[in-house]
């Protein structure tokens, strides 16, 4: 087919989300706006799909389809961006197709026609900040998605998603102002110059303005990734907004930031490895401190954006790490850059999939059980099987257990760590040995808290209300968190083989050619090793469990009757963790007791309260926020009423410029 | 000759509200007068704006490029705060809070009021300008004092004396000036400007450093420049909303012009403008910088306005001064500042009427209560704040272009105090427009919704502008038309 | 006397003028002393007047004498005894530092003439900046709106003296409309002080300072 078909189809796909936009607002009476919406936006994933499948196949997925070209704006696809279009334009279709369904149900709650119409503009500047090649319309775009963002993050208007949007937008604004001093830095004065201009004019910049500009610039994408320290937004901002939202802000616009990062990167001459280790060393950190948080959190939701938190952190840490490898000159070197610029491609795919999944099935739980805390779910199991067997799918995909595409991504990873430790120097063989270390820290934690997830929520009897008058899970909310759980699979069977056939798109950084042999295990033996072992666990239970007899009888309890609140709730279940890393998770438990019998100290009411403050807030953001109000404090003196001071800061004003003008 | 006519429909469009007897016609034949006025001004402004310059009156006025898109945003602006003001004072009068009596007095005042800026910026006798700034602060002193509230005296004596204090210094500064062309013209100085900046590069450079620095100052007083600005959120504050508008969105530009006059032949003088480019910088910065400060803690909303207009003229006057690229952000930014600011001071004035109290603690949950302003005043912050498709975006885009390269500590403090004040404004308007208000939200409930009236239409009009203005920046036509009004800056 | 030695005594004069208004602490004395001040003033352009044959100078001073010499000051002391303010006026320090201070002020502004303007009109620059200083001197160490109000004439004064002395004044028109714009400020003066002294019963300065942050 031609290629303007294709770039018709793009540009249809990436306007389609504004006519739902349109036709939210217009249509906001009618019941059936919504539906509408929906269905435009599924239109515009589904076209946006199509043109990418033409893309990688007819194109060969090596040149830039131009969609627009004017003085001031610019839109084309290129190999990098049409990557992460991909998933764009699967965030779109699936979290569409979950909102049908979903938003129905929460029509007090949110303004339905107004969170479409907003939805339709992130869905809008999401594409429009991957298509963009030129620095201006990339801003202009970024700045779209954020603010956009921000209105989909304070839907409910609830004072939580008051301050948590307040936090996300002065946080991403800050970012903004990084990116475009960043980006201007290297732009050299030209207001509307292309990517492609850029990569000239940094060619001539010293070394400290390019060292300024990097800085700058993963400040500002590292912010919005959501890396430590300037992720404090994203706990609070994730949760907040609906749950199809959340899907996106966590399964899409992480990676965009990623996107944003890596054309970044490909604008600098060089990327020295003082750079490469400080992005390596900032993702293993943020990595490490999500799935900390992650495992000693009790807030759904909160609990899943953690865990993003610590994938982002992973996939930047592959970004560094491949970035190191790639400046050596070292035997082997080449081949491992590789492999870990191909995990970088594949994780995205993955933690797209279960995050994705992940958000949409819990936002369907919380919809039905009308709470986000997991202590308060138990026995959901029961009540849902099929949901809880999509749910399980999931978090085996989000724990990097096989038969998921996150094993065999991790597994990339650590083996081509292990691999580096092979290397002659000393410094590197150290600093693979810390990250080898952390990041198998980060995948127990990772596997402890989805454990603890879903044990929580599914298993066990349900341990209150909310969960006693749970109610049945419709069909509509089902099938997109089975579709993505479907991907993970799906990609845990053919995702590396196609992946490292095809991906050109990566090739400006690090050409992908080969993969370091051991790297990788064949998918296909880890799925027939695990079919086998189920049938045989099937089997041998059917077989020497038959004359079993069981007894039902009392449980020994003390003279208290037993009730499912009793049980390991999940707070408990991360007691240790709380415990072992208590320097970094700084719990704080207080304990009030009430005397029933006044005088009698020993019979009382008693109620912990306990919560964790975050430690980047403690030492970081409000030492800053005091500093900052300390200073406005003083300045603030200096309208203290008195017109005579006001003259005399005339007349100051006055001598310092005559002075200057003799 | 179309000039004279402007002037005389101003007097005249005051006098008028005097023969009336009843309010419904008073407004009318204000409403009347200021039409007239707005459409003579785009007669004037436009072809001086897309064309040439215009010397007319036989030498006294002199509108170019520059001039001529002052004089249409003075003219619109005045427009469209005539029409919030019949909604408005109708209100007030309603209420007892003020008499028919005063409310011809405003009109007249206001007319003046224009009327002086008008002159302002088409004046070509320098004597001429000096008398019409002095005379836009006499004329709104006494609508700053327009309520007998606790602080209206303080406020318009503050305004009054220190603003006249600085035009003041700028008489110094023109009697240097006209000192420093007498000096080398032949046929004796005069203070037309045309004719004085074609022999201005003879003047003696020293003593057009010192006139200049006297006018940064006296001029830089009445544009709300740092630290000569501490009038400005008490004035702005105490007038009634729509004048407000006017006073931030306009007359703070009108000064600005005038310094820019000078500034001009400034650098003929001096055969450069790196001089007089480095004092804008440096008093463009801090004037940015200073109200970060005072307005994250805000109280008081329409305070918060007023030193948000400080921080825009700091911005604009930075852009003066970055060379080359800098005339043409200045230009864009003023458009997009002058119409964004009125809106939301004459959505204030909505705001002010039915909560009754400018304080952020006695106001809360206005989308709901007032739908229209609420969803127009949410707009309107957000312009402000440099959304995407706000002018606002693009001027500040192209500071940081222009200038991180060249003065990256300067640039640093700007983001710096930007990221502040966007904190601050989200902070406090958030729960403004979402969250009901921490004092009286019961006796509030009976008073939800709002009917659409004049002042609606004129805040649409500003956006409906402003959305134009900001999509065809977005297209490349705007550039050279810019270029165009830019170039007669210099 | 020649025109020249005329002129140095008058402007002599108008500084010794404008120093003593320094530490008038009654009102009828400070507005007396701003009369006498003013009128040197109209002569000093009679003077100029006379000296270049220029007609619209002689017009000028006459308007001068009547406006500033006669009209302002009689009209800002009816204001004041119908209002009831106080005779008594306020400063931040005592009268005899507020004599030293505006000596000191215009020995600065001798010293800083000399380097503003290095050539011609030596006296004049000096004695117009002197006034305008010391106008500044008034404004920001007077606590009420009576002396800031003098103040603000007394330094436009200098810096008509400023106007005259090195440009033979602006055009007719010109100085017309300022001088009428002075007339306005000053009713608006009188204006706000009047409704200060109705809505406070004093004119104090201390009181306007509700108005922070």
């Amino acid at each position: 087919m031609a290629p303007s078909v294709f770039g018709l189809l793009f540009v249809a796909a990436l306007v389609l989300p504004l006519l739902g936009s349109a036709a939210a607002l217009l249509a906001r009476r009618a019941g059936w706006g919504n539906a509408l919406s929906q269905y435009l936006f599924m239109l515009s994933g589904v076209l946006g799909l199509a043109a990418l499948a033409g893309y990688f196949t007819a194109l060969h997925a090596a040149s830039s389809v131009v969609l627009l070209s004017s003085p001031v704006l610019a839109f084309s696809v290129t190999p990098l961006s049409a990557f992460f279009l991909l998933i764009v334009y699967l965030g779109t279709f699936i979290t569409s197709l979950y909102a049908l369904g979903y938003l129905p149900l929460y029509a007090d709650a949110y303004s339905v026609p107004l969170t479409n119409a907003v939805s339709g503009v992130f869905l809008f500047a999401l594409a429009a900040v991957l298509l963009s090649t030129t620095v201006f319309t990339f801003l202009l775009s970024w700045e779209l998605m954020s603010l956009s963002a921000y209105f989909l993050v304070i839907a409910d208007r609830s004072p939580e998603s008051l301050s948590a949007g307040f936090l996300y937008l002065v946080m991403t604004h800050i970012g903004f102002a990084c990116l475009s001093a960043g980006f201007l830095l290297l732009s050299g004065g030209h207001a509307f110059i292309s990517f492609d201009g850029v990569r000239e004019v940094a060619r001539q910049l010293n070394p400290a303005a390019l060292a300024a500009a990097f800085a700058l610039l993963f400040i500002g994408f590292g912010s919005k990734a959501g890396l430590v320290p300037l992720h404090q937004w994203l706990p609070y901002a994730h949760p907040q907004a609906p749950s199809h939202s959340s899907a996106l802000l966590s399964g899409t616009m992480l990676k965009v930031a990623l996107y944003g990062f890596l054309l970044a990167l490909t604008l600098f001459p060089g990327i020295p490895a003082s750079w490469a280790f400080t992005v390596a060393a900032v993702g293993l950190i943020s990595a490490f401190f999500g799935a900390l948080s992650a495992a000693v959190e009790h807030d759904a939701k909160r609990l899943l954006a953690w865990s993003s938190v610590e994938n982002m952190g992973l996939i930047f840490s592959g970004v560094g790490i491949a970035l190191v490898l790639h400046g050596l000159s070292m035997p082997l070197s080449g081949a491992l850059a590789a492999a870990f610029a191909l995990f970088v491609a594949f994780h995205v795919l993955n933690h797209f999939a279960f995050k994705t999944g992940l958000f949409l099935a819990t936002g369907a739980m919380v919809a039905k059980t009308h709470t986000r805390d997991l202590d308060l779910y138990g026995g959901l199991a029961g009540k849902w099987p099929a949901f809880s067997g999509v749910f399980l799918v999931l978090v085996i995909a989000a724990a990097a257990l096989p038969p998921s595409g996150t094993f065999f991504g991790e597994w990339l990873y650590l083996q081509s760590l292990a691999a580096a430790l092979r290397f002659s120097s000393p410094l590197l063989v150290a600093s693979a040995a810390a990250a080898l270390g952390l990041a198998a820290l980060v995948g127990g934690l990772a596997l402890f808290a989805f454990v603890k997830f879903f044990s929580a929520a599914f298993l066990g009897r349900a341990r209150s209300e909310h969960a006693e008058a749970a109610e049945p899970m419709p069909v509509l909310l089902l099938v997109p968190p089975l579709l993505c759980a479907a991907f993970s699979v799906l990609l845990g069977l053919f995702g590396l083989p196609v992946l490292s056939a095809a991906t050109a798109g990566f090739g400006s950084l690090v050409p992908v050619t080969t993969v370091v042999p051991g790297a990788s295990m064949s998918a296909w033996f880890v799925f027939a090793l695990l079919a086998f072992a189920s049938a045989f666990a099937f089997i041998a239970y059917r077989v020497f469990a038959r004359n079993r007899t069981v007894r039902r009888t009392e449980t020994w309890d003390c003279g208290t009757p037993l009730t499912p609140r009793m049980e390991y709730t999940a707070t408990g279940f991360s007691a240790p963790m709380r415990f072992f890393f208590r320097g970094l998770v700084m719990a704080q438990k207080e304990i009030l007791a009430e005397a029933v019998v006044p005088g009698n100290p020993w019979i009382a009411n008693r109620r912990i309260e306990w919560s964790i403050a975050s430690v980047w807030e403690a030492w970081l953001y409000r030492r800053i926020a005091r500093g900052i109000v300390s200073v406005a404090a003083f300045v603030k003196r200096l309208q203290n009423g008195v017109i005579q001071l006001y003259l005399l800061f005339v007349l100051l004003a006055l001598i310092i410029v005559v002075l200057v003008a003799l | 000759m179309t000039i004279l006519a402007l002037i005389l429909l101003s007097i005249l469009s005051g006098v008028l509200p005097f023969f009336a007897r009843r309010f419904e016609t008073v407004t009318a034949l204000a409403l009347l007068g200021s039409s007239g006025v707005a459409a003579l001004s785009a007669v004037v402004g436009m072809p001086a704006l897309l064309g040439a310059s215009a010397l007319s009156g036989g030498g006294l006025w002199y509108v170019d490029p520059f001039g001529g898109l002052l004089v249409l945003l003075i003219g619109f602006m005045q427009w469209t705060a005539t029409m919030a003001s019949v909604p408005y004072l109708g209100e007030e009068v309603r209420k007892g809070i003020t008499s028919l009596a005063r409310t011809k007095r405003y009109f007249a005042l206001l007319a003046l009021f224009v009327l002086s800026m008008l002159v302002t910026v088409v004046s070509n006798n320098l004597g001429f300008m000096w008398v019409a700034l002095e005379a836009t602060t006499l004329t709104t002193t006494l609508l700053v004092a327009f309520y007998d509230r606790k602080g209206s005296v303080e406020a318009a004596w503050k305004y009054l004396i220190l603003c006249s204090t600085g035009i003041s210094l700028g008489l110094i500064g023109l009697l240097m000036t006209y000192y420093a062309a007498s000096s080398v013209m032949a046929g004796g100085a005069t203070l037309d400007w045309t004719t004085l900046a074609a022999s201005a590069h003879a003047f003696p450079a020293s003593i057009m450093r010192i006139a200049f620095a006297f006018i940064l100052i006296g001029f830089g007083t009445k544009a709300g420049l740092v630290p000569m600005h501490a009038w400005l959120p008490d004035a702005h504050s105490s007038a009634p909303s729509p004048v407000s508008g006017l006073l931030s969105g306009v007359l703070l530009n009108a000064a600005l012009f005038a310094v820019l006059r000078y500034k001009a032949l400034a650098d003929l003088s001096a055969g450069g403008s790196g001089w007089t480019n480095g004092l804008l910088l440096g008093f463009g910065v801090l004037t940015v910088a200073v109200p970060a400060a005072f307005i994250i803690f805000q109280a008081d909303y329409k305070r918060l306005l007023a030193y948000s207009s400080v921080e825009h003229m700091g911005l604009i006057t930075f852009s003066t001064g970055l060379g080359v690229a800098g005339p043409l952000i200045a230009v864009i930014h003023i458009i997009g500042h002058a119409l964004t600011k009125s809106m939301l001071f004459i959505g204030a004035g909505n705001i002010l009427h039915r909560y009754e109290s400018t304080k952020f603690a006695n106001v809360g949950a206005v989308m709901r209560v007032l739908p229209y302003t609420g969803a127009f005043f949410l707009a309107g912050i957000l312009l402000l704040l440099a959304a995407p498709l706000s002018p606002l975006f693009v001027s500040e885009y192209f500071i940081v272009s222009a200038a991180v390269a060249t003065h990256p500590l300067y640039t640093l403090i700007i983001l710096f105090a930007l990221s502040v004040i966007f904190a601050g404004f989200l902070h406090l308007f958030a729960p403004l427009l979402f969250t009901a208000p921490s004092r009286g939200a019961e006796a509030l409930a009976e008073k939800t919704g709002e009917r659409w009236n004049i002042s609606h239409t004129a805040m649409l009009l500003h956006i409906v502008l402003l959305l134009a203005f900001g999509a065809f920046l977005l297209t490349g036509a705007a550039y050279p038309l810019l270029e165009h009004v830019a170039a007669s800056i210099t | 006397m020649t025109p020249t030695v005329l002129s140095a005594s008058l402007l002599g004069a108008m500084l010794v003028a404008s120093l003593l208004m320094e530490s008038r602490m009654r009102l009828t004395s400070l507005v007396t002393l701003f009369r006498v001040q003013s009128a040197f003033l109209g002569f000093y352009a009679l003077l100029l007047a006379y000296a270049e044959g220029a007609i619209h100078l002689a017009v000028i001073a006459l308007l001068i004498l009547a406006l500033k010499a006669f009209v302002i000051p009689e009209f800002l002391l009816r204001v004041a005894r119908a209002s009831g303010a106080s005779e008594r006026l306020e400063a931040y320090v005592r009268p005899t530092t507020l004599s030293f201070a505006g000596l000191l002020v215009v020995g600065l502004a001798f010293a800083a003439t000399n380097l503003l303007l290095p050539d011609g009109h030596y006296f004049a620059a000096a004695v117009s900046l002197s006034l305008v200083m010391l106008g500044f001197l008034l404004l920001v160490s007077r606590k009420d709106m009576f002396g800031q109000g003098i103040g603000f004439l007394g330094m436009e004064n200098g810096i008509f003296i400023f106007g005259l002395a090195l440009t033979g004044g602006m055009p007719l028109l010109v100085e017309l409309s300022a001088l009428f714009d002075l007339l306005i400020l000053f009713i608006l003066v009188a204006a706000l002080v009047r409704r200060a002294q109705h809505e406070h019963s004093s004119v104090g300065t201390d009181l306007l300072r509700t108005l922070t942050d």
